[in-house]
C-alpha cells in the first residue's frame, strides 16, 4: 500500500516536471533569453573589471557565480507563470496528493533548465576569463551542481510566493539572495580553490558546507511547500 | 440567528495596556547607560570606545533573541493556525529588524575610530548585515501580501527558513574570513563579564519586551477594528 | 582623545533615535488603533440599539 502511494507521488513529480520542461522545449524562447542575458552579464563584468588580465582571472569564480545567480533568478517566477495565467494552479491543487510532489516536479524542471544554461555559460566564461578549468574539471562541475541545487531549491520555493504578489521581479531577489549568501560564498571559494590547484585542500570545507546546506534546505522546502502553494 | 459563515475573525483578544512597562523600561535604560558610561574604566586596547560596545553587543543579542521568537512563533502558527502566533512573529520581526540595523550601524561607528574605515568585512558585522537583509525580506513579503491568512502562512514559512539560515550564514562568513585571515574584531571577552554589559543587556531585553508586547497589542486592536468595520459594511451584527 | 568621544556620543545618539523613534511610532500606531477600535465598538452599539 505504501509503495503504491509512493509510486503515485513519483508519477505526479514526473508529470509536473515533464509538463514544465515540455512547455519550455516547445518554445525555447525563455531559454534563449536567459542564456543571452547570462552571456551579456559575463561580458559586462569583463568591461567593469577592466583590461588587466590578472584582475579578470582572479575574479573569474565570483563573476561566474554572480552570472548564474542573476540569470537563473529569471527562471523561477516564470515556472509558475503559466499556471497562474491559465488558472491551472487551483486545478492542480484540487487533485488529491502531496504538495511536496509539486515542489519536487518544479524543482527538477528548474534544475534541468538552470544546469542547461550553465552548460552553455561555463565554456564561455572559461574562454572570456582565462579560467584554467583543466586543472580540476570534474570537481568544478561537481561544485556547480551542488551550488545550483541549493540555488534552485530556494528559488523554486520563494518563487511560489513572489510570483503571486505585486512587485514580483523585485521581491524574489530580495527574498532569495540574502538566503543564498552561504551558497555563493561556498561555491565561489570552492571553485576558486579548484581553479588554483587546491593546494591547501581548502575546497573540502566548502564542498561539505554546500552538501549540508543543500540537504537542510531541500528537506525544509519540501516540508514547508504545502504552506505556501495553497491559495 | 446571525450567520457566522462569512464573518471575518475578530482576531486574538486584545491584551490590556501595560503602562508600567514603558516607564520602567525607559528609566532603567537611561539609568543603566549613565551608570555604565560613568563607571567603566577605559579599556587597555580600545580606550573609551569600549562604551560603544555596551550598546552594540546587547543590540546584537536582542537581534538573535528576536529571531528566536520569530522562529518559535512561526512554527506555532503553522502548527495551530492561531493568528496570535502570526502577530507575535510579526512583532518580533519588526523589533528584530530595528535591533539588527542598530547592531550594524553601531558596529560601523565603532569600526571607524578603531580601524579607520566605516566598514570591514568582519565576520560578525557582515553576517549581521545579511541577517538584516533577511529580516527586511520578511517585512517586504508581509507588506506585499494583502490577505491576512496567506500573509500569516507565508511569513511563517519564510521566517522559519530565515531563522534556520541565520546560523549557517554566520558559520560560512566566519570560515570565509578566517581562511583569508582578514583582520578580525578583537574579542569582546574582555568586557564580557562586567556589570555594565549585563545591566545594559537587561535594559535592552526590557526594550525588546516592550516593543513586542506593544506591537502585538496594536495588531490585535487593528484586527478587531477591521473586523468590526467589515461587519458594519456588511450590515451584520457584531459581538465584539 | 576627544575624537573618541564624538564617536561614542554618535553611537548613543543613533541608539536613542532608533529606539525612541520606533517607540514613538508604536505610540502613534496604538493610539490610532485604539481610536478605530473604540469607533467600531460605538458603531456596533448604535446598530444594536437601532435593531
Amino acid at each position: 500500500m505504501a509503495e503504491r502511494l509512493w509510486a503515485r507521488e513519483f508519477a505526479r513529480v514526473r508529470a509536473v516536471a515533464w509538463k514544465d520542461l515540455a512547455t519550455e522545449r516547445r518554445t525555447r524562447a525563455n531559454f534563449n533569453a536567459v542564456v543571452f542575458f547570462a552571456a551579456l552579464t559575463l561580458l559586462l563584468f569583463g568591461f567593469a573589471l577592466g583590461a588587466d588580465t590578472d584582475a579578470v582571472k582572479a575574479a573569474s569564480a565570483g563573476v561566474l557565480w554572480l552570472t548564474v545567480l542573476f540569470s537563473g533568478v529569471l527562471v523561477f517566477n516564470r515556472s509558475y507563470q503559466t499556471e497562474l495565467d491559465t488558472g491551472a494552479l487551483e486545478l492542480l491543487l484540487l487533485y488529491p496528493g502531496e504538495r511536496w510532489a509539486i515542489f519536487a516536479g518544479k524543482f527538477i524542471a528548474n534544475l534541468a533548465f538552470v544546469l542547461l544554461v550553465e552548460a552553455v555559460i561555463l565554456p564561455l566564461a572559461v574562454v572570456l576569463y582565462h579560467m584554467p578549468l583543466e586543472r580540476a574539471p570534474w570537481q568544478i562541475v561537481g561544485v556547480m551542481l551542488l551550488g545550483t541545487v541549493g540555488f534552485v531549491t530556494l528559488g523554486t520555493f520563494y518563487a511560489a510566493m513572489a510570483s503571486r504578489v505585486r512587485a514580483r521581479e523585485v521581491l524574489l531577489p530580495l527574498l532569495l539572495f540574502p538566503m543564498l549568501v552561504p551558497v555563493l560564498i561556498a561555491s565561489v571559494q570552492a571553485t576558486a580553490a579548484f581553479l588554483s590547484g587546491d593546494v591547501m585542500g581548502d575546497s573540502r570545507v566548502w564542498v561539505r558546507l554546500l552538501v549540508v546546506f543543500d540537504a537542510i534546505f531541500l528537506v525544509a522546502a519540501l516540508l514547508a511547500f504545502e504552506h505556501v502553494i495553497e491559495g | 440567528m446571525t450567520s457566522t459563515a462569512a464573518r471575518p475573525s475578530s482576531g486574538p483578544p486584545v491584551p490590556p495596556p501595560r503602562r508600567w512597562l514603558a516607564a520602567t523600561t525607559l528609566i532603567f535604560l537611561v539609568g543603566t547607560q549613565i551608570f555604565s558610561v560613568v563607571t567603566s574604566e577605559p579599556d587597555r586596547d580600545m580606550g573609551n570606545l569600549e562604551k560603544i560596545l555596551y550598546i552594540h553587543v546587547p543590540c546584537a543579542w536582542m537581534a538573535m533573541c528576536a529571531s528566536l521568537f520569530v522562529l518559535i512563533a512561526s512554527v506555532g502558527y503553522l502548527w495551530t493556525r492561531d493568528e496570535k502566533y502570526d502577530f507575535i512573529a510579526a512583532s518580533a520581526a519588526e523589533a528584530g529588524t530595528l535591533f539588527t540595523a542598530l547592531t550594524v550601524i553601531l558596529g560601523s561607528i565603532w569600526a571607524r575610530p578603531t580601524w579607520g574605515t566605516w566598514w570591514t568585512w568582519d565576520a560578525r558585522l557582515t553576517s549581521t548585515a545579511v541577517l538584516l537583509l533577511i529580516y527586511l525580506g520578511y517585512l517586504a513579503l508581509r507588506a506585499a501580501t494583502d490577505d491576512p491568512e496567506r500573509r500569516a502562512r507565508w511569513s511563517a514559512a519564510v521566517g522559519i527558513l530565515g531563522a534556520i539560515n541565520a546560523g549557517i550564514v554566520y558559520k560560512s562568513v566566519v570560515w570565509w574570513r578566517t581562511i583569508h585571515q582578514i583582520q578580525s574584531a578583537p574579542s569582546t571577552m574582555g568586557i564580557m563579564y562586567t556589570w555594565g554589559l549585563r545591566l545594559n543587556a537587561i535594559a535592552m531585553l526590557l526594550v525588546l519586551a516592550y516593543f513586542i508586547t506593544t506591537r502585538y497589542r496594536a495588531m490585535c486592536l487593528e484586527r478587531a477594528a477591521a473586523a468590526m468595520a467589515e461587519d458594519a459594511a456588511l450590515g451584520g451584527r457584531v459581538t465584539a | 582623545m576627544t575624537n573618541e568621544w564624538s564617536y561614542i556620543i554618535a553611537a548613543y545618539v543613533v541608539t536613542w533615535v532608533g529606539i525612541g523613534g520606533y517607540a514613538l511610532h508604536l505610540r502613534r500606531l496604538t493610539k490610532q488603533a485604539e481610536r478605530d477600535y473604540a469607533e467600531g465598538q460605538r458603531a456596533a452599539a448604535e446598530r444594536g440599539r437601532m435593531t
